[in-house]
């Protein structure tokens, strides 16, 4: 078996006019530029942000964590907001909590309530 | 400990240990106590998700609760990823796991682990701002974290004290 492939699969949606992109299964060295670029494709050009979906992640590291921070930076660069869904028992939540990506990118249970944030956001 | 020639990682062999039988109190936890594993694998980032798959397998086998099975297995994920990405260069190299459990000692509450990710390369410094996050996590994430480099490569060496799952009390 030849390494990364089918280890992670990212998905991305629009629920009412809020993107939300699932990232399912493991992000680490060997996939995360790929995810990386996947997720920047998902991202609006306009808009209120992306809702980052991270509850069925299974891992994520601090390859995973560099490219949240570019991604989030990228984002407020076009006065995006990035939010993220990542359950408060997990390790991903963890690890996003022990890198400081919390201290600039709101974490939130599930994307519905992530997205209802950018929703609201919309309608200001 | 005994620890002969290590394999590849896909000749993964558990090696047999002189048995720990009988050493914990009641005995109760020397059901589960296994034997330490070392196996190399090729410097590749395709490796990190075999590297989880054989440290998990081992510390489940082992009776090991997930919530201490989470954080060594990201940490130890680490130190790979640091092998791959800097301890080589163009050229081919490998990384090495050990991975042990020794038993409950008097005044902790559950067994140690210990496990060491070791590398044959050179250290090369990263960019800045982009390393500092993976060590912080590791020495976060274990009970104790170590990086010794010489001529000879660099090793990762982190400890742990399980919860003592196993011993109720």
């Amino acid at each position: 078996m030849s390494g990364s492939a089918g280890l992670v699969h990212v998905a991305p949606r629009v629920d009412r006019s809020v993107p939300i992109c699932e990232v399912e299964g493991e992000i680490d060295a060997s996939n995360v530029e790929s995810v990386f670029e996947q997720l920047l494709r998902s991202a609006p050009s306009d808009g209120p942000g992306l809702v980052l979906d991270l509850t069925r992640t299974a891992y994520l590291d601090s390859a995973g964590v560099r490219i949240l921070f570019e991604l989030a930076r990228r984002l407020r660069t076009h006065r995006q907001e990035l939010r993220i869904a990542v359950p408060g028992d997990g390790i991903v939540r963890r690890v996003l909590v022990l890198t400081a990506l919390a201290d600039v990118v709101p974490l939130h249970e599930d994307a519905e309530s992530a997205a209802a944030v950018l929703r609201a956001r919309v309608a200001l | 400990m005994c620890i002969r020639n290590p394999v590849a990682a896909t000749d993964v062999t558990y090696w047999r240990a002189e048995p720990n039988r009988g050493d914990a109190p009641g005995g109760e936890f020397s059901a589960s106590q296994p034997d330490p594993i070392r196996v190399r694998f090729p410097a590749q980032a395709s490796q990190l998700a075999v590297v989880r798959r054989v440290l998990t397998a081992w510390l489940e086998a082992a009776g090991t609760a997930p919530d201490d099975i989470a954080p060594t297995v990201l940490a130890v994920s680490e130190a790979a990823s640091n092998s791959i990405e800097h301890a080589y260069g163009p050229s081919e190299g490998w990384f090495e796991l050990d991975a042990s459990l020794a038993p409950v000692e008097a005044g902790r509450s559950g067994p140690r682990l210990t496990v060491t990710v070791r590398d044959g390369g050179r250290w090369q410094s990263k960019p800045p701002g982009a390393g500092g996050r993976g060590m912080g996590l590791m020495a976060r994430l274990m009970d104790e974290f170590e990086t010794r480099r010489s001529d000879r490569g660099t090793e990762v060496w982190m400890s742990r004290t399980l919860a003592g799952k196993e011993h109720p009390r």
